[in-house]
């Protein structure tokens, strides 16, 4: 993870002067990204609006990004979060409604793609499940399996320590599996 | 299937209409920039390469 995690911040800096380097980063990390904020909120409209100025600001931002401070996945998450924070800010969001509409065969939405890939079961119940997590639960197992960050770089984006990671992670991964029903 | 594996196959991405437009805008704008800066960088070096100029000489 240590290796994969320099070898990404490397990339980084090269990826301004060179169009292989940025490619293969934004490849890398849009998926990753686009995972957390989707899986907030459950609205592909909201989420290309966010993940475009989260990759936007990385962007604008990238000429003074400096490894030595965090991991280029510490960074780029931390824009992600600070777009979300701002989107939820700028409107009074409810992902409630929303959220139940792709649900309902009768509502427009279902009908879309994305909707239907809600609709999958599997994907379907396991966005519903961490709806029961708590904030802090849900976006350390969003970091770490939607996203793939390590838990040193969760730790960091978060503001907590990687023990603490360790402990919430353990506890919402048993919470989890009780609600889908593993043993 | 373990939920941890569930987790981790899962990819809402492919849903993202502006993928690949997004990675467009920011490659031409990463373009445009480093162009400016070569732009930039050619009139320093032109201008540190100018010889001063003489004054005319005063009859």
């Amino acid at each position: 993870m240590e290796v994969a995690a320099n070898y990404y911040n490397e990339l980084a800096q090269k990826a301004l002067y060179d169009e292989d380097a940025f490619n293969e980063l934004y490849e890398y990390f849009f998926p990753r990204v686009y995972n957390f904020i989707f899986a907030r909120l459950k609205n592909p409209d909201a989420a290309d609006d966010i993940v475009s100025t989260t990759f936007m600001k990385m962007y604008e931002s990238l000429s003074r990004y400096n490894p030595e401070r965090a991991a280029f996945s510490t960074w780029l998450f931390r824009i992600a979060l600070n777009c979300m924070a701002d989107f939820f800010r700028r409107k009074e969001y409810s992902n409630e409604t929303e959220w139940e509409d792709f649900f309902d065969p009768a509502a427009p939405e279902y009908h879309e793609p994305e909707a239907k890939a809600l609709a999958d079961e599997d994907n379907a119940e396991l966005l519903k499940a961490l709806d029961k997590l708590t904030d802090k639960e849900r976006r350390i197992v969003e970091l770490k399996y939607l996203s793939g960050v390590g838990n040193k770089e969760i730790a960091e984006i978060l503001g907590i320590t990687a023990n603490n990671v360790g402990v919430v992670l353990h506890g919402a991964l048993k919470k989890l599996k009780k609600i889908l029903g593993e043993n | 299937m373990l939920v941890e594996e569930k987790l981790e196959r899962v990819d809402f991405s492919q849903f993202s209409k502006v993928k690949e437009s997004l990675r467009l805008k920011l490659n031409l704008r990463r373009r445009a920039d480093l162009e400016s800066i070569s732009l930039d960088e050619l009139d320093y070096v032109a201008a540190a390469g100018t010889p001063a100029l003489k004054k005319p000489e005063e009859k």
